[in-house]
């Protein structure tokens, strides 16, 4: 379901480009950046989220092999909750969530007036 | 799901501001070509009696034998019968050309997508979660 036409007809690329710049200057996609760099800025935070990453990978490969201990499953709760509780990973999570809200709202909005689901036409094909 | 930081900006706009445009770029797309032989096709097919009847009759063996097709028994008959309703559905001529007509509006709405994506730096098609693959 791929026929991508030609261009984009110039009214639509300029309603686009309108929609798009009003997006990036709304608060939710404001803070997010904001979030995002602090979050890349905070070098223990970013080491914790690695280290989970490592332990949950590490917690799958167990449980694969059928020799998950109880020692690896308290570390990998310890680092669940000093994720938790790192404002700057908590601030990220929560301004990408107002973000993803965003722009479903955009979504809706969109698709209500036209009678289809634009988000999922947009879609490409192949995500699996 | 994201990727680089744009710019960013000292003053924010409102959420109402954002959904105005969202609905005038839902206007214009109204007005496109690919909208409107899209509009009139599912007109089409939605008035063609053949074509309905032969999307009920398949729907509704799918239906009856859904739980054979969940547990992966289903025996090469009512794997034939399935196949010819499909078929029977997709030879349907408005059937086809809605086909047709919803990839091309695709293909623009894809369009659309990527243009979004590119100058918000996030997969909009993907953060809106509707629909999809898996």
């Amino acid at each position: 379901m791929n026929r991508t036409p030609k261009s984009i007809p110039s009214d639509v690329q300029a309603a686009t480009q309108s929609l798009a710049a009003s997006m990036s200057s709304a608060e939710p996609f404001v803070g997010y950046w904001r979030a995002e760099r602090t979050l890349n800025e905070d070098r223990p935070a970013q080491q914790l989220l690695h280290d989970l990453a490592a332990a949950q990978a590490e917690v799958r490969r167990r449980q694969y092999d059928n020799r998950l201990s109880e020692e690896e499953l308290r570390h990998l709760r310890s680092l669940q909750e000093a994720v938790q509780s790192s404002s700057s990973i908590s601030e990220h999570t929560a301004a990408q969530q107002r973000v993803i809200a965003l722009v479903r709202e955009v979504n809706q909005e969109i698709s209500q007036l036209l009678g289809i689901d634009f988000g999922s036409l947009a879609k490409r094909a192949g995500c699996c | 799901m994201l990727n680089e930081s744009p710019t960013e900006s000292i003053e924010t706009i409102a959420q109402p501001e954002v959904l105005r445009a969202a609905r005038e770029l839902a206007k214009v797309l109204a007005d496109t070509e690919e909208y409107r032989a899209f509009e009139q096709a599912d007109q089409e097919l939605r008035q063609d009696e053949a074509a309905q009847r032969a999307i009920r009759e398949y729907q509704k063996r799918q239906q009856t034998l859904r739980g054979m097709i969940a547990l992966g028994v289903l025996g090469d008959a009512e794997r034939a019968e399935l196949n010819r309703l499909r078929q029977e559905v997709h030879q349907q001529p408005s059937v086809v050309r809605y086909s047709d007509r919803q990839a091309r509006l695709a293909g623009l709405c894809q369009a659309v997508g990527d243009a979004l994506s590119r100058q918000i730096g996030m997969d909009f098609a993907a953060a809106c979660g509707s629909g999809g693959c898996c």
